[in-house]
């Protein structure tokens, strides 16, 4: 419990930390927010009075000290201020693209397992074969391929060639499909080659050695007893891909336009829209760091090696 | 993000021995060969139909159902009270004007049936046309025409139309007296600008109500905005063609584009210019549509820069820029068939007959290489021209990151080093960074790019150029003088031919007299429709568009 404590006011020192970070870049950002936001509503250069005026309304003209406390202020309820292009909550804006992201993010996860743990085990089990090889090979084109090319090359076959999918949008189950492809690839390379070498490494150990000795079919043995040991550390790598999948996110749903958190991201950035930007950054940094406290705490749960030596007893 | 930049490779990882790594390389050779099959396979597919001319029967109405991909949703919505959706800056179709300017930048009554103007009292009095039905089916009365242009007076106070809270008047149903707190000679000009198109009065801004050939049906942010035929519209002869059109907000354009080929879009605006000649094939799946041009590319002079920012000041210096570069060679390398090199700032259907008094510099290195010789900049060691001990270094600011507009300068550096001008290019990551420092003064020359969207002919002179304009980045820019002299003459012209005669004198004074403004390139507007599309002419103004006589065929 302690070591749970200490890992939860780390956070919040965290958060607290983005949170100053994220308001001080608004701030020290090159160029006027008030001065584009009147560019982007007149579609010309405005006046001084003109800019003073919305500098005043946007309440840019008071002290940097009441802006920051004002947006801590803000923090504190939850609101986390209002989105200087809709007027809207930032929190509302946030919370209503977070489920199209997490879906994406959930089905990519799903499909990188779906095509890694077959595909690893596969490779594990025929060290040097040619679907070892194959994997290995599909592995490092996972991993090596940027999202945004993958993205394209996606779209060029099945939107443009086959024109079997949708290239960009959202709404049904086939908007879904490329997202998660373009997603989903490159951590299914990762994946596929952790569990490769986690079961490889498992298959020497004296306990699966004992299975065999006592006439266990080898299939069990790989999938019952190699695996299950291989996929504790792949727990926190999954849960560790977690960043890596909203990350990845940012690029691939503004591609295909999947209205999620990534996509609305980007939107506020091009827009300077301020308070949307921190309100994200600060959300997606707690997103990062409990995620990353989940997966430390799944491990623990799972591998009692890890409670023991935190406790001093191993 | 809206760069147009085409397909790349991330940096090759680095082997033990500094080479990019196998694996990388397969990687890429592999992906490379992946996509050049592809291209290979789409280049064979079949022509699926014919130009944007070629006859077709209409689909049934129920099939015409247009979808449209532009850019990044950029409306602003964040007011109760403004009145941004649906005018701009995507115009959909849903509000009509008093005037409009059409494809060839000329004024066109719309809802002003016609106006005339009274200088003793500086007021414009507009008759309405009459039985104009809004969508919501009230007549168009004056109340709405005030109630209007109050809200947008209300949301946008200290206007470049002069207009104040107490500017607009009903003087009975159909006519409304507007009085501009200054004189204001081109008054009816600057409200074809789509955002003056009428509301009805009361209606919620976010449920827009206007009098266009399409009514309001749905908007999502950021993803998507519909409108549908409006039966009563009161123009017949400009009754939409099609049932429903949708806008999808995409804006990656490389996507866009994809998605045009595969068929999921009907029309997409913004086609990078590096895809155009595949896409002129006879095989594409799509055509390309442009626009005459209407936007302009061009260097300007900071001429009352301080230290270090004083090159401007020195004519020589602006007249040999003018002279160095060549701008069809630009123009080729950086756009291929989506501009035209450029003389001017301004389109020529907009000055009319007087746009031939503006010639610009005739291309001519050794012109350049002269001026500069005899101005006392001498050639040093290292080819950079020197003077007193000071380099000829020009800090060239470049205002928006496309990748059109990172090839454009390139070249031009490259000209201007052949004849002893140093630049040092400045991208500037956004519009905001660009603001700051075109405010700021600290640039040499900064490369900017001009939209006429409205039929004021010294719309452009007189945002840029003009000393007592209200857009701060003039005190770096405008040289006083015979230019305000003529910019003056064009706002108080009494007829619109007068008026474009002062604006090419104002023109010519910038280009050909004081080199403070290098013309490089006309843009067009281009578009890639699918080829069930017709009749759709792309207005050389975005935001002036118009979708009404857009169909498709079976």
């Amino acid at each position: 419990m302690p070591y749970l404590i200490r890992r939860l006011a780390s956070l919040i020192v965290v958060l607290v930390g983005v949170s100053t970070v994220s308001f001080a870049l608004g701030v020290l950002a090159p160029g006027d927010p008030a001065e584009l936001w009147l560019e982007r509503a007149l579609g010309r250069p405005p006046s001084d009075i003109q800019i003073q005026a919305q500098r005043q309304r946007m309440g840019l003209d008071r002290p940097l000290a009441v802006q920051y406390l004002t947006w801590l202020n803000g923090l504190r309820s939850g609101e986390l201020g209002q989105s200087w292009g809709t007027g809207r909550g930032v929190f509302r804006e946030l919370s209503e693209a977070l489920p199209r992201t997490v879906l994406l993010a959930v089905a990519a996860l799903t499909a990188a397992i779906g095509i890694a743990v077959p595909l690893g085990v596969a490779a594990a089990a025929r060290p040097g074969s040619l679907i070892d090889h194959a994997s290995r090979a599909a592995a490092v084109l996972g991993t090596s391929l940027p999202t945004f090319f993958l993205g394209y090359i996606l779209m060029l076959l099945f939107g443009v060639q086959l024109r079997l999918l949708p290239v960009f949008g959202s709404g049904s189950a086939s908007h879904l499909v490329l997202p998660t492809m373009t997603l989903g690839f490159g951590l299914a390379g990762v994946f596929t080659r952790v569990i490769r070498s986690n079961v490889l490494a498992s298959l020497g150990e004296e306990y699966v050695l004992s299975a065999r000795a006592r006439g266990v079919p080898g299939r069990l043995v790989l999938y019952r007893h190699a695996l299950r040991a291989a996929l504790i550390p792949f727990v926190t790598i999954a849960g560790l891909s977690l960043g890596h999948l909203l990350s990845g996110a940012v690029i691939v749903e503004w591609i295909f336009s999947w209205p999620g958190l990534g996509k609305l991201g980007v939107d506020a950035i091009q827009n300077r829209d301020y308070p949307l930007i921190q309100g994200w950054v600060l959300f997606m940094s707690a997103v990062f760091a409990v995620s990353s406290l989940a997966a430390d705490l799944t491990y623990q749960w799972l591998d009692p090696r890890v409670r023991l030596a935190k406790s001093g007893v191993a | 993000m809206d760069g147009s930049s085409v397909l790349t490779l991330s940096p090759a990882p680095v082997g033990p021995r500094g080479r990019p790594s196998t694996a990388h390389v397969i990687t890429t050779a592999s992906a490379i060969v992946a996509l050049a099959a592809l291209s290979s396979a789409c280049r064979e597919r079949p022509r699926s139909g014919g130009t944007d001319v070629a006859p077709g029967t209409p689909a049934p109405i129920e099939q015409q159902m247009l979808q449209v991909g532009v850019g990044a949703d950029r409306y602003l919505t964040e007011l109760p009270s403004r009145p941004d959706l649906g005018k701009y800056p995507l115009n959909a179709g849903v509000f009509d004007t008093l005037v409009r300017m059409d494809e060839r930048f000329q004024l066109e009554p719309m809802l002003a049936e016609r106006w005339i103007y009274d200088p003793p009292t500086n007021t414009y009095r507009f008759t309405l046309r009459r039985a104009v039905r809004f969508h919501d089916g009230a007549e168009l009365t004056a109340e709405d025409v005030k109630y209007t242009f109050d809200l947008i007076i209300s949301s946008y106070p200290h206007n470049y139309e002069e207009l104040g809270s107490e500017s607009v008047r009903v003087a009975d149903r159909y006519t409304v007296e507007v009085t501009p707190t200054r004189t204001n000679r081109r008054l009816v000009e600057q409200i074809a600008h789509p955002i003056w198109g009428i509301n009805r009065r009361g209606s919620n801004p976010r449920q827009p109500v206007g009098t266009g050939p399409f009514r309001f049906n749905d908007y999502e942010m950021n993803t998507r905005f519909t409108v549908e035929r409006f039966d009563d519209y009161w123009d017949p002869a400009r009754l939409a063609r099609t049932r429903m059109l949708t806008f999808r907000f995409v804006g990656d354009p490389q996507a866009r584009l994809l998605a045009a080929q595969g068929g999921q879009l009907d029309l997409v605006s913004d086609v990078p210019p590096p895809a155009i000649p595949t896409l002129e094939r006879h095989d594409s799946p799509v055509q390309i549509i442009r626009s005459d041009i209407g936007t302009f590319d061009a260097l300007n002079f900071n001429i009352h820069g301080g230290e270090p920012f004083t090159f401007g000041r020195d004519p020589a210096i602006r007249r040999a820029v003018g002279l160095a570069i060549d701008r069809t060679a630009v123009v080729q390398t950086a756009w291929g068939n989506a501009a035209d090199p450029s003389t001017t700032w301004i389109p020529p259907a907009v000055l009319g007959e007087h746009a031939s008094r503006i010639t610009a510099p005739v291309f001519s290195p050794d012109g350049a290489r002269r001026v500069l010789d005899a101005a006392g900049w001498r050639v040093g060691p290292d080819g950079i021209r020197q003077r007193n001990g000071r380099r000829l270094s020009l800090a060239y600011s470049v205002s928006f990151p496309t990748s059109e507009h990172r090839t454009a300068p390139e070249l031009i550096q490259r000209h201007l080093k052949e004849v002893g001008i140093e630049t040092r290019i400045e991208l500037m990551a956004d519009a905001g960074v660009s603001g700051a420092r075109r405010r700021s003064g600290e640039y040499d020359i900064v490369h900017l790019t001009g939209n006429q969207n409205e039929p004021y002919p010294c719309f452009l002179p007189d945002l840029q150029y003009y000393s007592k304009s209200m857009a701060a980045p003039t005190r770096w820019t405008a040289p006083g003088g015979a230019t305000d002299r003529a910019i003056e003459a064009c706002r108080g012209a009494a007829d619109i031919a007068e008026a474009r005669r002062h604006s090419a004198a104002a023109i010519h004074q910038l280009v050909d007299v004081e080199h403070i403004l290098v013309p490089i390139a006309g843009l067009r507007r281009i578009w890639a429709a699918g080829r069930k599309v017709r009749s759709f002419v792309a207005h050389p103004s975005d935001t002036n568009q118009r979708w009404e006589a857009v169909y498709l065929v079976r």
